[in-house]
């Protein structure tokens, strides 16, 4: 195996076994599904269909409707179930029942309904909880009442049911798919999540990957045993494994559950997509282009600096400078400065965020992907040389305070390719 | 008996940082074989001219040749550097870190290797320890052993045994004397100068970036009227120092 190979197996082992790499790696899927829980939770407790809300079956339900409104007092419940609410004409008496445990939930509908749309839901169970949510019954009667109340299309109207189709056509008179569009926007869409949850996860790491030598000493014994171009392309390897090993742990519970759903018949047909193979190939190039030039800046800055505190610095710079397309989102939303967002593509560092906003948005031809792609690789390759260089100056130089003219000077004759 | 060939040669070096020259203009050579003293007080540029020997730091001026040719890793004669600053990856286990360095360094077993060293050197139970575990002295036998695992032509040793306590220092110099007896030239940079003494065939003694003296022991005594080396240096620094 060559010295790079070496390298690049040796830091790949000690990543994978440094726990810090397993509790990032498994818990930024975690913190994901987490917030998608919430987000889940958020809508079944706001929910005013049956399917969402707590359980009412086998629950004794009662009504008081001192404004005359309700039509009906049975529903379907989310066992599927018909189920009668008991009327009550006095809301002490009911209240009272409810006291003495013969109702579990009670809904009073005031006399004032009409005009304050208030509705006060009474309950009485066991174990009370904050998550107790009662209101899918009188919700579902109410609906049924409004809807009896005036014409379907003034309820549709009110209620926002009004399905609105629209035809759009391109450039060149065809009608676009709404799902040929989506479908378009997934991949670059994916690869920018991916490319977000790498840099949040890893950018420490790559910032750390030459300050290690460095603070703890260890840059002398190496530099007589490797090249220093070798130990540093061998880093920037390892570290892009590093990477594609985050990701292959976060897509494998994906896929396999994308996978089952779909073999369940769980997802529904407006959500099945047939991605266009170039566009995914595209995305895929700029991650990795993206990932590549984000690796080299990050060595270059550890290079640069004397402990993996001052690198990480420098690093947040960097991440600050990477998301100012995302800033800057309308413009690439509305394509209303195509100059900036030219500027922005390809200005190396600006240039992920953007290209993949750009392919988002559907305001980017895939020359011009294909120019960004070769845009980053070229640059990377770039900052690779000038990151070996800047490290042979400075590998033994183990003050804080760096000099650039120091930095930029003579170059050694035997380390030369 | 044939003269030995030099394995090193420095002609005309110079270098300086920060406006200052720290060497001005320095030639020597080291022949094969040899045990060679680098001597001079802190800050006078041994460290520097070794440095710059490897190829760490570029010279200002001058040429520095190991067998010939500037040094490139992993090319031509091997070498053995103990700096002075002297580091592992502190959270590896030991014997992953000496097996690291032995695969950059060429070693068809480094694994094989490093156990019979460690084993040598009273560290077989520390293989899978933390390197940040073991205290000092072991660690710097772990870092004596990725020095020399190589077999090096030629072993370049910076202050070796500085915070070295009498048992490991007395290690160290049988390891140095057993390398040397089987032709391994070694340059020792030391301000020990009973060391110097006893070991070293020709030394070399720096002082204001220049070769102040450069010969054998005895002649470099000889010229300071068989003094010691240690009265020699006292007299050569002690106004400064």
């Amino acid at each position: 195996m060559s010295k790079v190979g070496q390298v690049v197996k040796f830091e790949v082992v000690r990543s994978l076994k440094k726990p810090s790499f397993w509790i990032a790696a498994i818990l930024v899927p975690i913190a994901f599904a987490i917030y998608i829980l919430i987000c889940a939770t958020l809508g079944y407790n706001t929910g005013t269909s049956l399917e969402s809300g707590s359980a009412v079956d086998g629950l004794k339900l009662a009504y008081v409707d001192e404004a005359n409104y309700l039509k009906d007092n049975t529903f379907t419940n989310e066992a599927q179930n018909e189920q009668t609410l008991a009327k009550y004409e006095k809301l002490d008496v009911a209240l009272n029942d409810l006291k003495q445990g013969k109702l579990n939930v009670l809904y009073h509908i005031p006399e004032d309904f009409k005009d304050s749309g208030q509705v006060n839901i009474y309950t009485k169970n066991e174990k009370n909880s904050v998550l107790d949510d009662y209101k899918a019954p009188i919700a579902a009667l109410l609906t049924a009442s409004a809807k009896s109340n005036v014409y379907e299309i003034d309820y549709k109207i009110i209620s926002e049911e009004i399905n609105y189709n629209t035809t759009a056509f391109a450039s060149d008179n065809h009608v676009i798919d709404q799902k040929e569009l989506i479908s378009k926007i997934i991949p670059p869409a994916a690869c920018l999540a991916l490319f977000y949850i790498l840099m949040v996860v890893l950018g420490n790491r790559l910032a750390m990957a030459v300050t290690e030598e460095k603070e703890n000493r260890i840059s002398e014994l190496l530099l007589v045993s490797i090249k220093p171009i070798s130990l540093i392309v061998g880093k920037i390897i390892s570290l892009m494994l590093v990477g594609i090993i985050q990701l292959i742990i976060l897509l494998i519970p994906v896929g396999a559950l994308y996978i089952l759903a779909s073999n369940q018949g769980m997802i529904p047909q407006e959500f099945s997509f047939d991605l266009d193979p170039t566009r995914v190939i595209l995305s895929a190039l700029v991650l990795i282009a993206s990932y590549l030039i984000f690796t080299a800046v990050s060595v270059l800055c550890g290079a640069l600096v004397s402990t993996a505190k001052e690198a990480s610095n420098f690093t947040g710079i960097i991440v600050f400078i990477m998301i100012i397309p995302l800033l800057l989102l309308n413009i690439f939303l509305d394509n209303s400065n195509p100059t900036l967002c030219t500027v922005l593509s390809y200005f190396p560092i600006s240039a992920p965020m953007a290209l993949m906003l750009r392919a988002i948005f559907d305001n980017i031809t895939n020359i011009e992907l294909i120019i960004g792609i070769i845009d980053l690789t070229v640059v990377s390759a770039l900052i690779i040389r000038l990151a070996t260089y800047i490290f042979c100056k400075n590998a033994v130089d183990f003050s804080v305070k760096k000099n650039f003219k120091n930095l930029l000077g003579k170059p050694r004759k035997s380390w030369k390719d | 008996m044939p003269e030995k060939k030099n394995i090193i040669s420095v002609r005309n070096f110079r270098i300086g940082f920060g406006g200052k020259t720290v060497i001005k203009n320095l030639s020597f050579d080291v022949k094969q074989g040899e045990i060679f003293g680098l001597l001079g007080s802190n800050g006078c540029g041994k460290t520097t001219t070794i440095r710059a020997l490897l190829g760490i730091y570029p010279a200002e001026r001058g040429e520095l040749l190991i067998n010939g040719e500037p040094f490139t890793p992993g090319k031509g004669i091997k070498v053995g550097y103990l700096p002075e600053e002297r580091g592992l990856y502190k959270k590896e286990s030991v014997i992953d870190v000496m097996n690291y360095f032995g695969k950059l360094r060429g070693l068809k077993q480094p694994k094989r290797w490093s156990l019979n060293y460690l084993k040598r050197v009273g560290l077989e139970d520390h293989a899978k320890t933390r390197v940040d575990r073991l205290s000092q002295g072991q660690q710097q036998k772990v870092q004596l052993g990725i020095t020399i695992m190589n077999d090096p032509d030629i072993l370049i040793l910076d202050e070796p045994t500085k915070g070295f306590d009498p048992v490991n220092r007395r290690l160290l110099l049988e390891i140095i004397d057993e390398l040397h007896q089987r032709g391994t030239t070694i340059i020792m940079i030391t301000h020990y100068m009973d060391e110097v003494e006893k070991l070293c065939d020709r030394i070399l003694l720096l002082k204001d970036g220049t070769a102040y003296a450069y010969g054998t022991v005895s002649e470099v005594r000889r010229k300071h009227r068989f003094k010691s080396l240690d009265q020699i240096f006292v007299d050569i620094y002690g106004a400064k120092e």
